[in-house]
């Protein structure tokens, strides 16, 4: 039998607990999203209630005065035509950067590294005028339009491009495929993994998204789960237990996609890091 | 089947570093027959592979042409010039079976005489049953229908080898181009496939180039072998006449194995002609010492194969005609028996050479052992062109 040294079982006491410091706040979720409001600002603990009181969902999804089933319905639609397009150009534009030889490739490839060292908040209010110049502001698209080109994805597809074996690339290009044709139907199709990585990455993102869909999106019929969420804080009562299962609903998808896809999550972590 | 005829084929890139440019191919003028096979050999460097990418358009051509039969290709796509390619790490795509692999090209570029059109209708249905067909085929020829509906990554090298000719095969190309795809496999099945490849040629009679820096391959398989070195063709010429007439000392040192031994000379043409290496006298034929007349006295290189270095209890069978030298006392660095015979390492001055001997020689490292030369089977090269006299 091994028996592991102290320092060892030091450091893993340590990191159960921090772990469990982090499991809390869903605890807390959880719990008072079946609690009453009543009973979450008792004065008396409850752990776990003895019989969940599921009505606050019900409430959230047909009240009138809380967008909460478009909110999730825009959060997704959102998400999804951001992961699908942001994957596809980004893909594309790596591969492009990567293989295609092209005068002043490079250069492009430097400029767009370059906005990575450019702060989000730097660009928002210009941003803001661009869309508003074009009509996006209050619309979905207007949402979606700037997270559909990624230069952080262009980076890591180029860079996983450029490690790809040449000779099949090659190899398509005798079969008789163009640069079209070598993307789409030998790289695509062996790129699943940084796909599925960064398209867990990019869902995560844009479904947390908060300050651009509020901004752009001012009509509750473009609000997301988020913006939602943000209007129980500005009320002048909280109703904690609705809050609380409004945040289960916002919280629940990114814990299914955790559960479901964390090897993805931990390979795009590895992809960023360049240790892949 | 075509022909492939190089003419002043150059390739040049600029060096990153320095600015100036390196010439990868320098006027290269090779001409391929129809339905032959030619081994391109040189050292790593030696812009053999280079050639090979431009002639497959995978590589841009710096000047000359390049032409498939009777058609210049140099500006023509790599899937528009008829031919196929085997790669070194065979370049199978991961994510298709090893039937889709194969009937990759054909599914892409349509069969001859299917209609290229989406709304074919039952043309589509005879296509796909001619592709099965053909595909079926060469995969029963290369011994790999069991293997059709697996991925490459659970194949063997050996068997990814074959996925990769049959998938050239499969296109019936003008052409077949080979990228060393004998390197990944290990020793033993890369003669068994040595020999599949030859019978291969012979029964398809495709016009093959097949690129290695191994020159035993090259010539256990090339009708013709075309040596290259720093990008410039040194010789090209069958198996035998590239063994017996090298043009130059390096064609001389690169074909053989062990190597030709090579050592300077001074040409004595008296009564009885010889080449002076120090210790070692060779003596020079009487046809060729007329050739020799020029240089009378001055230094030549000589090379002399191992073979033809002989333990002097063990000379040649008097059914072989020989001219022997004098034997001289060497002294024995080092003796690697292969078997039927037996390498030996001598020296003779400052020179070392290889002798090919039989393996019952008595010679021991740290020892001497008395050898003759075959004075009749030396290879006498200019020491300033090393070019062959």
């Amino acid at each position: 039998m091994r028996f592991s040294s102290l320092p060892t079982v030091l450091r893993t006491v340590a990191l159960v607990l921090l772990s469990l410091l982090f499991l809390v706040p869903f605890y807390l979720i959880a719990r008072n999203s079946l609690l009453t409001d009543k009973q979450i600002t008792s004065f008396d603990w409850i752990w776990w209630p003895k019989h969940p009181h599921f009505e606050n969902f019900s409430e959230l999804f047909s009240s009138p005065d809380i967008p909460m089933a478009s909110g999730v319905a825009n959060s997704f639609f959102i998400a999804m035509v951001t992961l699908i397009f942001q994957m596809l150009f980004s893909s594309m534009a790596g591969y492009a950067l990567a293989r295609i030889p092209a005068r002043g490739r490079d250069l492009v490839f430097y400029a767009v590294v370059a906005t990575l060292m450019i702060p989000g908040a730097v660009t928002f209010v210009p941003s803001y005028a661009v869309m508003a110049w074009l009509g996006g502001v209050n619309t979905r698209w207007g949402i979606i339009a700037p997270g559909l080109f990624s230069a952080f994805s262009i980076f890591l597809f180029r860079q996983f491009y450029l490690r790809f074996p040449s000779e099949i690339e090659e190899a398509g290009r005798l079969d008789g495929l163009g640069y079209f044709g070598v993307y789409w139907r030998l790289l695509v199709p062996n790129s699943t993994g940084i796909l599925m990585a960064l398209g867990v990455l990019t869902f995560i993102g844009s479904w947390n998204a908060f300050l651009w869909p509020l901004v752009i999106g001012q009509d509750p019929s473009t609000w997301t789960v988020q913006v939602v969420l943000s209007t129980f804080l500005t009320s002048q009562t909280v109703n904690y237990a609705l809050l609380f299962a409004a945040a289960a609903v916002g919280v629940a998808p990114l814990v299914l996609v955790f559960l479901f896809m964390q090897r993805y999550i931990v390979e795009g972590a590895k992809f960023s890091s360049g240790k892949e | 089947m075509a022909s492939v005829t190089l003419t002043k084929l150059r390739k040049a890139f600029p060096d990153a570093q320095s600015g100036k440019e390196i010439v990868a191919v320098n006027d290269l003028n090779l001409e391929v027959r129809d339905g032959e096979f030619l081994v391109l050999v040189g050292p790593s460097g030696c812009g053999k592979s280079t050639a090979l990418r431009m002639l497959a358009g995978l590589e841009t051509i710096s000047g000359g042409e390049v032409r498939i039969g009777e058609r210049v290709v140099n500006n023509v796509a790599p899937g528009g010039r008829n031919i196929a390619m085997v790669f070194q790490n065979y370049a199978l795509y991961p994510h298709l079976s090893v039937y889709d692999n194969m009937a990759f090209s054909l599914k892409l570029n349509r069969l001859p005489g299917f209609p290229r059109s989406l709304f074919a209708g039952p043309e589509v249905k005879q296509e796909r049953a001619a592709i099965d067909t053909e595909v079926r085929g060469v995969a029963e020829l290369l011994g790999i229908t069991h293997l059709l509906d697996r991925k490459p990554k659970a194949l063997s090298g050996g068997q990814r080898q074959r996925v990769a000719l049959g998938r050239a095969i499969v296109r019936h190309p003008e052409v077949f181009l080979m990228d060393e795809p004998l390197s990944n496999l290990d020793a033993k099945l890369r003669v068994q496939t040595r020999a599949e490849l030859i019978k291969l040629h012979r029964r398809l009679g495709v016009t093959t180039i097949y690129v290695t820096h191994d020159q035993v391959e090259a010539m256990t398989m090339g009708q013709r072998i075309a040596v290259m070195r720093d990008g410039v063709l040194q010789q090209c010429d069958t198996p035998l006449e590239l063994y017996h007439k090298p043009r130059n000392v390096f064609v001389a040192g690169f074909i053989g194995t062990p190597a030709m031994n090579f050592m300077s000379a001074k040409v004595q043409l008296g009564v009885a002609p010889i080449l002076d290496a120090g210790l070692i006298k060779l003596p020079i034929p009487a046809a060729r010492a007329q050739s020799l007349k020029a240089y009378d006295g001055k230094t030549v290189i000589v090379g002399i194969r191992p073979e033809n270095i002989f333990d002097r209890e063990f000379p040649p069978s008097s059914g072989r005609e020989t001219l022997l030298s004098e034997a001289v006392e060497l002294s024995v660095d080092l003796v690697e028996p292969t078997g039927s015979k037996s390498l030996v390492t001598l020296r003779a001055g400052e020179n070392v050479l290889v002798a090919e001997v039989e393996a019952t020689t008595k010679a021991r490292e740290g020892g001497n052992v008395s050898v003759v030369f075959d004075g009749g089977a030396t290879h006498i090269f200019d020491a300033h062109s090393e070019l062959a006299i």
